[in-house]
């Protein structure tokens, strides 16, 4: 009998006890190969692509889906594919945001179509936006796609290299496989 | 006195209330499962001692949970077994029946108790050490200056949950967690400041705001747990910066502490294994014609340093992969079937249900058996 006591105490503190640990834990792991394939939010935004040959990849970090270096005259810009949860503000706040970034003052909603340019690729408003300011340019496209609004961006220090590469840039984001 | 009490919990009414009660949260645990999700209608029906029903701000009890009828039922057997049956070889077919029962009942509340679910999803041509949870996560902080391996600390969830300060002889550093989001949605600022974000001074978190929301209990979505956190070096008590942490964020943040770089990061859970599992192709075929599917199967590569096995087989649909206690099921593929996932049950006692229905089997077969042979004697002995 007290055997089965005993049997029955320790089989109830198992359930009790759960499986989930709540403690901090060490341990040594094999080196990582860089990952091929995007992680879960990259899954999420369902997005894949083919770059030009002559962009060359870059580091996927933050919420980057990928960036490229691009290489031109010896003027090196980069490319970034960035997903976010959402609509991520308007547009008018994403053009006056990267303004910021390259040294331009805001600008006001009746502004907006003066640096953009609305293109309907598949059934999709895709938003192209061209800055060029003191510090730098950037030539960028916004889209919304499964609940998350895509960013890719070009963002070279003179306003040549975003020119040149424009027709690049637009037939790249024309190109983006959207699942 | 002993023998009162069991005779009372020995009472053939008690079973037919449990096994009542067991009908019932089946019925509706399984309904629940349509609005809550396989894994939160088990955690609330069968993994639970009670089943909660929120009125107005009250938590009441309304129902029995699975682990409380296992242990009614349990003890209602245990107790019928020491007291009621004749222990005689007769009765052995019985006794070996109601031996498999207990068996299954207690083995199932066990193995619920102790067995972990994750996925491990792999490209082709890569290899996986590891597979990961689904719903719970951890922030790691990995030394990555050997050039062989990398040493991780691992803060469960449960932890950060606590909101308080965590300290480990292994880490380099003491975390203060300011916040923690079962679920929140990110976004750059300065748009939606509506939220107010514990101020964040480093990295992309500076950038950012973070809108909790609630948590996701469907099986089809995920949850975006994030956590804001102040570092705080060891010796000189000075703050390192507040960081934000977040499933969103795909890669790790570098801090740097004592000319020694660490990357910080927040990622589902891990479980780790001895062994490695490459993928080599997986196929999806279709009935000719159709695209109705006929068969997923991942050709993988089995490699464990340290017993050097190195073989390859496959996992296919009902045909899983069994290794080191985990079982290895096909579960889904992703990105135009060049991922395979595989879910990954890790479940010591696995065997169990099928010992226990082997007994029930021979129990009633002897059963069957010992009555036979009685009826036929008597009636031999009728007719003598």
């Amino acid at each position: 009998m007290k055997r089965m006591v005993w049997i029955f105490s320790l089989v109830f503190s198992f359930t009790l006890l759960g499986c989930k640990q709540d403690s901090i834990s060490t341990y040594k792991v094999p080196k990582e190969a860089p990952k091929q394939f995007k992680t879960a939010f990259a899954q999420d935004a369902r997005i894949s692509w083919s770059a030009p040959d002559h962009w060359k990849p870059g580091p996927a970090s933050g919420m980057r889906l990928g960036s490229y270096v691009v290489e031109r005259h010896n003027h090196t810009s980069e490319v970034t594919i960035i997903s976010l949860p959402g609509n991520s503000g308007s547009l008018l706040a994403n053009i006056n945001r990267w303004r910021g970034q390259i040294g331009l003052g805001s600008i006001t909603e009746n502004e907006v179509s003066t640096v953009t340019k609305r293109l309907e690729i598949r059934g999709k408003d895709f938003y192209f936006v061209t800055l060029h300011g003191p510090t730098g340019s950037i030539g960028a496209a916004l889209f919304k796609h499964n609940d998350t609004t895509i960013f890719v961006k070009h963002t070279a220090s003179d306003k040549h290299t975003i020119e040149e590469e424009s027709t690049t840039f637009e037939g790249f984001v024309r190109g983006l496989k959207l699942d | 006195m002993i023998r009162s009490i069991l005779l009372r919990l020995s009472s053939l009414k008690l079973s037919v209330v449990v096994l009542t009660l067991f009908l019932i949260i089946v019925f509706v645990g399984t309904l629940a499962q349509v609005d809550l999700g396989i894994y939160y209608a088990r955690k609330k029906y069968f993994q639970s001692f009670f089943v909660f029903y929120d009125v107005g701000p009250l938590s009441l009890p309304i129902l029995p949970g699975g682990y409380l009828l296992g242990w009614l039922f349990s003890i209602n057997l245990t107790a019928a077994m020491l007291v009621r049956f004749k222990w005689t070889k007769q009765n052995l077919g019985l006794l070996i029946t109601h031996i498999g029962l207990l068996v299954l009942v207690v083995g199932s509340g066990v193995s619920g108790a102790i067995t972990t679910e994750s996925q491990m999803a792999i490209e082709e041509g890569s290899t996986s050490y590891h597979s990961q949870h689904l719903r719970y996560s951890e922030l790691v902080v990995v030394d990555t200056s050997d050039k062989d391996h990398d040493t991780v600390t691992a803060i469960p969830d449960t932890l950060l949950g606590k909101e308080t300060l965590l300290q480990d002889k292994n880490l380099p550093f003491d975390i203060n967690v300011i916040r923690y989001y079962p679920n929140a949605q990110l976004a750059m600022q300065p748009f939606h400041v509506d939220y107010p974000t514990p101020k964040i001074s480093e990295d992309i978190g500076a950038r950012m705001y973070v809108k909790p929301l609630q948590v996701f209990v469907r099986d089809d979505l995920r949850n975006s747990t994030s956590v804001i956190v102040e570092l705080i070096d060891k010796s000189t008590k000075a703050s390192l910066g507040t960081w934000l942490f977040s499933l969103d964020l795909v890669s790790a943040q570098i801090v740097d502490v004592n000319r020694k770089s660490y990357e910080l990061n927040l990622r589902p859970i891990r479980y780790y294994n001895d062994y490695s599992i490459t993928l080599n192709d997986f196929s999806h075929d279709l009935y000719p014609g159709t695209d109705i599917p006929k068969n997923f199967s991942s050709a993988i590569t089995l490699k464990n340093s340290k017993t050097g096995e190195n073989r390859e087989t496959l996992i296919y649909m009902n045909h899983p992969l069994r290794i080191d206690g985990k079982t290895y099921y096909q579960a889904s593929f992703a990105n135009n079937n060049t991922i395979s996932i595989f879910q990954v049950v890790d479940n010591p006692i696995w065997q169990l249900p099928y010992f226990a229905c082997l007994l029930i089997t021979f129990g009633m077969t002897l059963l069957f058996v010992t009555h036979l042979f009685r009826f036929l004697n008597r009636r031999k002995e009728q007719n003598a």
